[in-house]
């Protein structure tokens, strides 16, 4: 329990984060997770920052759409990129960050949890992350000639796809 | 398992140049969809040389059916029905795992009566032993245990009959409501479990003789896909499977929710995180789960097994009959479902295979903004790519059957 | 909606912050936090009425009524307390005394807000009354022909009549309360409405006493709501279209006045043509490719002689308008282009313009030198016009349509582009399909000259195609090449032209 509580002491990250220029940090908790969000350049010190503390367990990787309808597509923030990690025990810690809809990239943290790698491919097939340094980005769950990007807001859930052929083989190729 | 060298060349050529390879006398082989085992939602691409793999491409997504885009389309209620479609072969923990995040989100789960959440345990670790069940005798299949396999086949049998007198149908039972369960147990049905616990001891006490004791099984396990911890970790595994080598993780144990903390039971863990330790840790589970059970039952108190909270729970009956607001609130339940308020949540369950996890995301609204599932068998087929080079093909089967990834939890 | 520059307030709504600009009501800041505070006689067109109770919170310690407690800056208002929750029950016991037990007949189907009300809060004790089945609705010549009332379902929430005395400003409605005895709604038979705004009692009302005639009251959950703008006249109001598998159900308005005109409400109805959903040449149906060689046959020699006439409608989205101009004006490859617009003159306040071309401040860019449709009978009769090009929507058969047909059957060539089958498809060479409005992506432009998104509900019916594309092919078979091979590149054509037409949403 004690990596937890130390955990809660954001400020050598904070410390760490103002000295390369991302001040911008900002921490809170929900039922079951503490999260802290940082700027988008500031994702993989932090990440690192949270596997020296002993947030060794990969947990998730996901991606939050929150646009609504009436409002710009292009606002800022509208996508939040959420990494859930597991300190020992029963505490998750979350690291965030908010991006626009056209800068949609983080760098992969694969070579810090090496199981984030399926789930960057998951954040990159239903939400268009573009996952730099990743060793192996392509599609997962849906098949290489899919067009979109489905669980984003403005992809409607009738939205018809185009015929393929698709070959006994054809996931192999996929990219 | 046909060999792919025999086939239409440019499909042999594809292959190969997809995969990492040594060069040399390397052959594509692609096991599944279609294998008895694979049961239609994952293909394995292997490169082998001889017997040893070279490399491994597990490719999963045949069974995507969206749940993630659906659920935030569907009411709250209505999405329970589809999240038991998740791990269909242990529906009931996947709904008891989306129910308590909801609740959570709502913010009720300290209100949920004592009795619903004993039943939500039984009927949990039920399906819990149901789903190991299903997972160690198709392994033991796999290495031409028949008889191993039979005898739990036929006790999952006798344990879906009993699940089905306390919930209703076989598979995706609507049994797990927000606020509680749908109903009572029948009466008769504590003294058809008693009935019924012995009988399951007896044949997890003779499946460990006829499997543990067997040279050729321990040949056959022991070592094979060893996973050290801190692998474990990296990798995302949860469950039996991170158990196994000896990770000390159990969301039951680390934040006990349904009362859990009211129960005397141990976590196992592995030593080597092999494919024996796999077994091993499962088959200690089955027992551990009979334990929760008899106890849950022990401690049954009477009283409800739904809240009544007429924003999230139908009122009953006699109050709808009598009462104009309720009917109001049935109807608006019916045709929007309850409305939830601006919030999040990441709520994690023990499932069968590991960390269930949803992250619901509210914007005040009868519709989720985002429903997340992390799937225990997504990250366990992750790692499986990774840990299958250097050993045999004949090693493949039991150690995916031993993963037990199962496609609709893993596609979602 | 513009309002980025407007100072803003900060609240803590149930522990989330919220930003709303200012002024504002508690109301509204429990709104944007989407703390589900369900108010029945507020409602943004009229003023805050206060009379119901139901959306009784906790600001700053004190229980008020939401929705008439102007917002301080930095207020902490608390929606679940105890205090404020009894406040809204015992609010909602009286109010649903007055209303009877129907919700399983209603034709509300749940579109209700008395039903969020009693659904959201905890229990109250309330009389019992069971219907079986609504009285039937009677009707009033007062509030027109399209309306059906049902006064039994009043809970007296004052909406409508203070939308009557306040905002149309006609004393229609009152509510006229006896000693020990609830409101009545009485409808005063004297007047009139004195314009199309009957069908904004259906959705000013929120339990259902005003009920649509002919537009279906469709079960709102089994419909998905698709922000778009209104397609009837120059105001362009923003509506949420409602439909269910790509079929329009009903349009509710979305922020701007809060209602619409009846126009806006009977979009769903049927059109009075069927759709045009498959090319037509020489009266028969053909394929694409067929009907655009026929058309470009046809047109070529009109083209090289320098005698094409391009007919286009202000009622085509600014899309379509920028390839059909990009095609005739910027490549001057038509000898006059007409625009067809209808403007009758007669704004009917407080949201109809007398304009009813939706995109007239687009055409007025976009299209600076074509000249009034009047002027194409005087060309064709003189020679100056041999082929006719006519693109675009024609939702509604204006004045002066019948004559304009009469006109175009004296021209040697017509090709026409049309969503539905009106008259001129009958007299044309070749007819193509065109996707309505409800069908492909676009933006209108108001009066007021703000651009605002289309957003589609559905994929084109049949072969119909966007009219941008349609003038893409078109243009290609005549041997020019305009680069429109997707929406991105219309846009990028606009945004390098004309940056004010593009809303800056617009994907």
């Amino acid at each position: 329990m004690t990596v937890a509580v130390a955990l809660h002491d954001w400020s050598s990250l904070q410390a760490l984060l103002r000295d390369q220029g991302h001040p911008a940090v900002a921490t809170g908790s929900s039922p079951g997770l503490v999260w802290i969000e940082v700027a988008r350049g500031a994702w993989l010190t932090s990440a690192a920052w949270l596997h020296r503390e002993g947030c060794a367990t990969f947990i998730d990787l996901t991606v939050t759409d929150l646009w609504l309808p009436n409002t710009s597509p292009r606002a800022p923030g509208r996508f939040v990129v959420q990494l859930v990690l597991a300190a020992g025990g029963g505490t998750r810690v979350a690291l965030r960050t908010r991006l626009r809809a056209s800068e949609l990239a983080l760098p992969s943290v694969t070579s810090l949890w090496p199981g984030a790698n399926w789930f960057e491919r998951e954040a990159f097939d239903l939400y268009g992350l573009r996952v730099t340094e990743h060793p192996d980005l392509r599609r997962i769950l849906l098949y290489a000639e899919f067009m979109g990007h489905p669980l984003r807001k403005d992809y409607e859930k009738q939205r018809r796809q185009p015929l393929v052929r698709v070959g006994p083989l054809s996931k192999l190729g996929q990219g | 398992m046909a060999p792919i060298k025999h086939r239409r060349k440019e499909r042999a050529h594809r292959l190969v140049l997809d995969l990492p390879s040594a060069g040399g006398d390397s052959l594509g082989l692609v096991l599944g969809p279609s294998h008895p085992v694979l049961r239609g939602s994952t293909r394995i691409v292997l490169e082998v040389e001889g017997e040893a793999i070279r490399a491994a491409d597990v490719q999963v997504g045949l069974l995507h059916r969206g749940f993630e885009k659906e659920a935030e389309s569907s009411p709250y209620d209505q999405t329970l029905l589809l999240v038991e479609r998740l791990n269909y072969v242990s529906p009931l923990l996947n709904a008891a795992g989306y129910a308590l995040a909801v609740e959570r989100l709502l913010g009720v789960q300290a209100d949920i009566p004592l009795r619903a959440l004993r039943l939500r345990v039984i009927v949990g670790e039920l399906s819990r032993i149901g789903d190991h069940l299903t997972c160690l005798g198709a392994t033991a299949l796999s290495l031409g245990a028949s008889n191993a396999f039979y005898l739990m086949m036929d006790a999952r049998a006798r344990l879906w009959r009993l699940l089905e007198a306390a919930a209703g149908p076989r598979l995706g039972a609507p049994y797990i409501r927000l606020g509680g369960v749908a109903r009572d147990l029948p009466d008769d049905w504590v003294s058809a479990f008693r009935a019924f616990s012995p009988g399951l001891r007896r044949i997890v006490w003779r499946v460990d003789r006829l499997l543990g004791e067997n040279p050729m099984f321990r040949e056959r396990t022991r070592g094979i896909c060893a996973i050290d911890a801190a692998t474990a970790r990296g990798w995302g595994l949860t469950g039996p499977v991170a158990r196994a080598s000896g990770v000390a993780c159990d969301v039951r144990k680390d934040a006990p929710y349904f009362a859990y903390d009211d129960y005397d039971f141990d976590v196992p863990l592995g030593e080597h995180g092999d494919n024996w330790d796999r077994y091993a840790v499962r088959m200690e589970e089955l027992r551990q789960s009979l334990r929760i059970v008899e106890q849950a039952i022990g401690r049954l108190s009477p009283g409800p097994v739904l809240l009544d909270d007429p924003t999230f729970v139908p009122p009953a009956l006699e109050v709808r009959q009598t009462q104009v607001w309720a009917q109001a609130a049935l109807q608006s339940l019916a045709t929007q479902g309850p409305f939830v308020p601006a919030g999040e949540v990441y709520s994690a369950t023990e499932a069968a295979n590991g960390e269930l996890g949803f992250f619901i995301v509210s914007k005040g609204g009868t519709r989720p903004v985002k429903c997340r599932v992390r799937a225990p068998s997504f990250a366990n087929a992750a790692m499986l790519s990774h840990i299958l080079p250097t050993h045999a093909v004949s090693d493949v089967v039991p150690t995916y059957c031993l993963f037990n990834v199962v496609g609709g939890e893993c596609d979602r | 909606m513009r309002s980025l520059s407007a100072p803003a307030l900060l609240a803590t709504v149930d522990g989330e912050v919220v930003r709303v600009a200012s002024p504002a009501t508690v109301l509204q800041a429990c709104e944007a936090a989407g703390a589900g505070v369900v108010a029945l006689c507020a409602h943004d067109s009229v003023s805050s009425a206060g009379t119901c109770g139901s959306c009784q919170v906790i600001a700053n310690g004190m229980v008020v009524r939401a929705c008439r407690e102007p917002l301080r800056a930095d207020a902490v208002i608390n929606t679940r307390g105890k205090a404020a929750v009894v406040a809204r029950r015992q609010a909602l016991a009286q109010v649903a005394a007055k209303h009877p037990s129907a919700c399983s007949v209603c034709h509300q189907s749940g579109a209700c807000g008395l039903q969020d009300a009693l659904a959201r809060s905890a229990p109250v004790p309330s009389p019992a009354i069971t219907l079986n089945a609504l009285p039937a609705g009677t009707h009033s010549d007062a509030l027109g022909d399209e309306v059906v009332l049902h006064k039994e379902l009043c809970v007296g929430c004052t909406r409508c009549t203070s939308f009557a005395n306040h905002v149309l400003k006609v004393p229609l409605l009152s509510l006229q309360a006896e000693p020990g005895h609830a409101p009545v709604l009485v409808v005063n038979e004297e007047e009139k409405l004195n314009a199309p705004y009957a069908l904004a009692f259906t959705e000013l009302c929120p339990t259902g006493v005003f009920t649509a005639k002919r537009v279906p009251q469709t079960q709102r959950w089994t419909t998905q709501a698709t922000p778009s703008v209104c397609p009837r006249c120059a105001t362009g109001c923003p509506v949420w279209l409602h439909h269910d598998h790509g079929q329009l159900r009903r349009v509710s308005s979305r922020g701007g006045a809060h209602f619409l005109c009846d126009e806006g409400y009977r979009l769903p109805l049927p059109p009075p043509w069927p759709r045009l959903s498959v090319p037509v040449a020489g009266g028969a149906v053909v394929s694409w490719d067929r009907a655009l060689d026929a058309a470009s046959a046809l047109l070529a020699p009109a083209m090289k002689a320098g005698t094409l006439g391009v007919v286009l409608s202000a009622q085509a989205s600014t899309f379509d308008l920028c390839a059909i101009s990009a095609f005739a004006i910027e490549r001057a490859l038509a000898t006059r282009t007409y625009v067809w617009a209808h403007n009758d003159g007669q704004p009917l306040p407080p949201l109809v313009s007398g304009d009813k071309s939706a995109n007239r401040a687009a055409v007025a860019v976009l299209a600076n030198r074509a000249v009034a449709l009047e002027q194409l009978p005087i060309d064709l009769n003189a020679g100056t016009v041999t082929a006719v090009l006519v693109v675009g929507p024609i939702e509604l058969a204006p004045p002066g349509f019948a004559a304009l047909v009469q006109a175009l059957q004296n021209a040697p060539v017509l090709v026409v582009a049309s969503v539905y089958e009106d008259p001129l498809v009958p007299i044309a060479k070749v007819a193509f399909p065109l996707a309505p409005f409800t069908e492909t992506q676009g933006s209108f432009v108001n009066g007021a000259g703000h651009p605002q998104a289309l957003r589609p509900v559905s994929a084109p019916q049949g072969d119909a195609l966007p009219g941008w594309e349609l003038i893409n092919h078109l243009a290609r078979r005549l041997g020019v090449e305009l680069g429109f091979d997707n929406l991105t590149d219309v846009r990028g054509h606009l945004l390098r032209r004309h940056p004010s037409l593009i809303e800056e949403s617009q994907t």
